[in-house]
This record gives structure tokens, sequence and C-alpha cells, in this order.
């Protein structure tokens, strides 16, 4: 099952911890913030983390309907 | 045409203990005013914060932090830029004008053993995180994420529980107190220090929530440091110094340890001075920041009965209320950047050199991103959206950190109080206490009276 993830843009502050720890799926835009790349492409509780390491709380993960 | 603006750079005591009209006068010139006085763009919309913020167009610069002189990293910035600097010698020039700054270098000499420390310390304290850009600081960066990821806060949450109880049982049997020496400022001072590693018995020499001097644009730097070298930042460097090599032989479960043991991709180990910077940033950072939205929160609590009312009823409304401090009074009223390259911002154009700060108190009240931004309101749904923390890749690596001491500081102090109240006298800005600096934005002292739950 693929999980369906958003990034609030306006609150990602580009901290990188997600895609430092998860590069297969989050993806660094040139001005440092994040952006999904591919979302199938890490374990859904590894992409689980790494939502909850967000210190902006700015991604959010949902069960793609 | 309006009175120009007096901006917060001036540090003067009106402007700091309400510097929210001065922010709109330059809101109303556009967003962006180059105060002539300093020679520095202060921005003041949350947007245009953003944006500089994630740009890498402009880089942070150490020596600001102490915001001493600044015409002087102006000019030369400008005239090294124009000269056609490369990346590396702008960076070598960040450094070298923090040193400078640091050490006094620029000045008469700082007394015997004052200058002595002062020159050992900088010269092993590079710029790390703040002061540093580029894949450098990426990297650097990522380690002290690692530290203070979510999961790992929240295993420190019963520390942080453990260390309000301990002041709390200190602080609340006389009924009253001052609540920046006696709660506000070693709650995170000891946490702080607990993760670097220091000992509890040495850990209040370091404090340094009490000192009026990052950002304090009147403070005499060699003055300064020759009244701080035996007992706060100085002395943390020395002791710190010593905490490394000790560390290499005698680890131990502490963030000296940690770092001490770190290694960068390729295998080798991180130099002692960058963990020398990364930690000190840590010492300091890790104070007075939490500290001062502690005070900012009790006293805005304070005055509007309502909300303490409303907290006690209902104490998960205590995150939302520490985010609506941090964004309607901000402990860190701006910061500054220097710009690398020509630019414009809101139509004003930024040569090459310039150094602007970024107004982030004002940005909590910009009407563009909050719908009436003066008032203080716990229910605010955008709160969190405030620029308190700063944004891009300088956003507090401790974020969550202070949000855990914060919010376990208000739940327990309500917890264990009958009703709390300002000591008469302290109720408009104007008559309290303020530390003297544009960056940090804090009250000095807060008295107040509270009964037992």
């Amino acid at each position: 099952m693929t999980l369906k993830i958003t990034i609030d843009k306006e609150l990602c502050a580009g901290n990188g911890l997600c895609y430092y720890n998860v590069p297969e799926v989050f993806v660094p835009n040139d001005d440092g913030t994040s952006t999904v790349g591919d979302p199938a492409g890490a374990p859904d509780d590894e992409i689980r983390r790494a939502a909850r390491s967000c210190p902006m709380r700015a991604i959010t993960v949902t069960e793609a309907s | 045409m309006s009175a120009l603006p007096h901006t917060t750079l001036s540090a003067e005591p009106d402007v700091l203990a309400d510097p929210y009209p001065s922010y709109a006068a330059v809101r109303e010139m556009g967003g962006v005013y180059r105060d002539p006085d300093f020679q520095v763009y202060q921005v003041v919309n949350h947007d245009l914060i953003t944006k500089i913020q994630r740009s890498t167009d402009f880089v942070t610069l150490l020596a600001t932090g102490l915001s001493v002189s600044l015409y002087d990293a102006a000019e030369r910035g400008m005239s090294m830029l124009q000269g056609g600097a490369d990346e590396q010698a702008l960076l070598d020039y960040m450094v070298e004008v923090s040193k400078a700054v640091e050490g006094g270098a620029t000045s008469e000499p700082v007394p015997g053993r004052a200058r002595e420390l002062a020159t050992a310390v900088v010269e092993q304290s590079p710029a790390v995180l703040f002061g540093n850009e580029g894949e450098q600081h990426f990297l650097h960066r990522q380690f002290v994420n690692t530290w203070f990821h979510p999961d790992r806060v929240d295993e420190l949450a019963p520390h942080v529980l453990a260390i309000t109880t301990e002041l709390l049982d200190d602080f609340l049997p006389p009924g009253k107190g001052e609540l920046l020496t006696g709660f506000a400022g070693p709650l995170p001072a000891i946490m702080i220090q607990d993760l670097i590693g220091v000992p509890r018995t040495k850990q209040p020499v370091f404090f340094n929530f009490h000192e009026d001097f990052i950002g304090n644009p009147h403070v005499d730097v060699q003055e300064a440091m020759s009244s701080i070298a035996g007992s706060g930042f100085l002395g943390f460097d020395m002791w710190l110094s010593e905490a490394i090599q000790d560390r290499k032989v005698n680890p131990r479960n502490d963030l000296v340890t940690t770092m001490v043991q770190t290694r960068y991709d390729d295998g080798t180990p991180v130099p002692d001075d960058v963990i020398m910077g990364i930690l000190t940033t840590f010492n300091v950072g890790g104070q007075e920041t939490t500290a001062k939205t502690m005070m900012n929160g009790m006293w805005t609590m304070l005055t509007k009965p309502r909300i303490q009312a409303e907290l006690r009823a209902d104490p998960s409304l205590i995150p939302n209320f520490v985010e609506e401090t941090l964004r309607h009074q901000a402990p860190v009223q701006g910061m500054f950047r220097l710009s690398t390259t020509d630019t414009e911002i809101a139509g004003v154009p930024i040569p090459a050199g310039s150094l602007l700060y970024l107004a982030f108190g004002a940005a909590g009240r910009d009407p563009a991103k909050f719908d009436g931004p003066d008032t203080f309101d716990i229910h605010r749904a955008e709160a969190r959206r405030h620029l308190a923390f700063g944004h891009g890749r300088h956003h507090c690596p401790g974020s969550t950190l202070a949000r855990l001491e914060l919010n376990t500081g208000f739940e327990q102090i309500l917890e264990r109080t009958g009703d709390i109240r300002l000591v008469p006298g302290q109720e408009t800005l104007q008559q309290l206490p303020w530390f003297s600096s544009h960056v940090l934005r804090g009250i000095k002292e807060l008295h107040i009276e509270f009964d037992p739950a």
C-alpha cells in the first residue's frame, strides 16, 4: 500500500531530517525545503518515522485510499 | 513624508520595551527599511523573511551575534565583494571578523588573563553552525538534528520533569519569588548542561541566562570579556576544552562523548574546534532563549487572568499557549544576514555585502499572516506558523527540546499552585526591566506571588 505524503510548503523550514534520513522518498529543493520524490521508495515505517522527525510537523502521512 | 522609524537596532529602552510600533512603521514603508544609523536593512514581513532565509544569497555572520561592529563588518564585507572575493574568502572574512569582535582585537588590549583566555577561546571556536554555510554546515547540522530528533526528545521528558520538580520544590514554598533566577533560567540551563555533560556542581558558574551581552550594542566588548572571563562563557569554554580530552579516554553518557565518538563518512573524527563550536552554541542557545520565552509567557498570562483560568481548566491548551507566546513575544526578535550578491527585496535594491536584520518578532505580528496579530489568543489555530525559531537551514535545532521544557514548566507551575499573581508595579511593558539587546527580547526580572495548590 502506498502512503499519501504531503508537505506543508510554508511550514517546512528546511531542517533536512527527512531527506537526510530517507533520501529514497524525500528530496531537497534548491532552497533546502523538502519535496516528495517516490512515495513508495521506502518501507512505510521509515516514512512515518521521517514524518515524526520533522521539528515543524510539516509532513503529513495518510493511507492512500 | 512620515517620520523615519526608530528601529530596534538602536536598542533604546522605549523601543525594546515595545518594538512592535517600530516594526509596523517599517511595514507601512513596504517591509524593508535601511536604518541610516546602522546601515542595516531591517526586514519585517513574514514572507520576505522566510524567502531570505531559504536563499543562499544571504549568509549568517557569527560576529553579528554580538552586534558590536556592524558598521565595520558591513563596510568590509562590501569592499571585499566589490573586489570579487570568492566564497572561501568571504567565509574566511566572516571568521576573522568574529574573532576580532570576540577577542576585542580591534580595540585596546583586554587586561591580563582575560585577553589571554579570549584569544585562546576564539582560536578554538571557528564558526561551525551559525556563521557557517554550505555542505560543511549541512553535515554538522545533521549531527545536531540527530540529538534533538523528536523521538529522542520524547525520551528526555522524564529528565525535564525531574529538573522542573526539583526547582519548584525550592521555588514554591516561600509563596513568592523572582521567576528568572528561581525557575525560568535554571530549567533550560540545567537541562542543556546535563546533556552536554557539565557536572551539576560546576553548572551555576556557566549559567548565562542572566547575561546582557548578546546583541547589546551598548556593551563594551573589552569590559564584557573581562567581566565574564572567570565565570561565564570563557569558563565554560575552558571546561569544555578539558572535557573533550577527558572523554576521549573516559567516555560517558553525554554530548561531549557523543561528539568525540562521531565520525564523518570517511571515518575521520570530528576536530576538537568543531566540537567546541557546536557545544558552545548549545550552551548559549539552550539557556537564554527558553528562559526569555517563559518570562514573556508568564508575564502575558498574569496580565490576562482569563488565560491563567483557561490553562488551569484545560492544561491541554498549554502547548498552543507556548506557540502563541513565541509568536506574540518572540524571545529572539531578529538575526542578521549578509548579502553575498547584488539583489533586491520587495523592490529595494540590496547591494552585495549588505547587512540585513530579519525581524522574527515582527513576522509574528504580520497582519498578512495572522488575523488581528496584536491580540494574544491561546486558541489561535495558526500560532505555530511564527518565525521565532527562525527558518531555513539555520532554523533553531533545539526547538523540539525548547518546546518540551516550556510545556513542562508551565504545566508543572500551574499544577502545583492555586493562583499566580504579579507583584504590583509590573503591569505594563514600560514598567518592566528589559535586556538591552536587539537580538534577544526578554524581561530581566519578574516578581510573582502564588498560593499553594
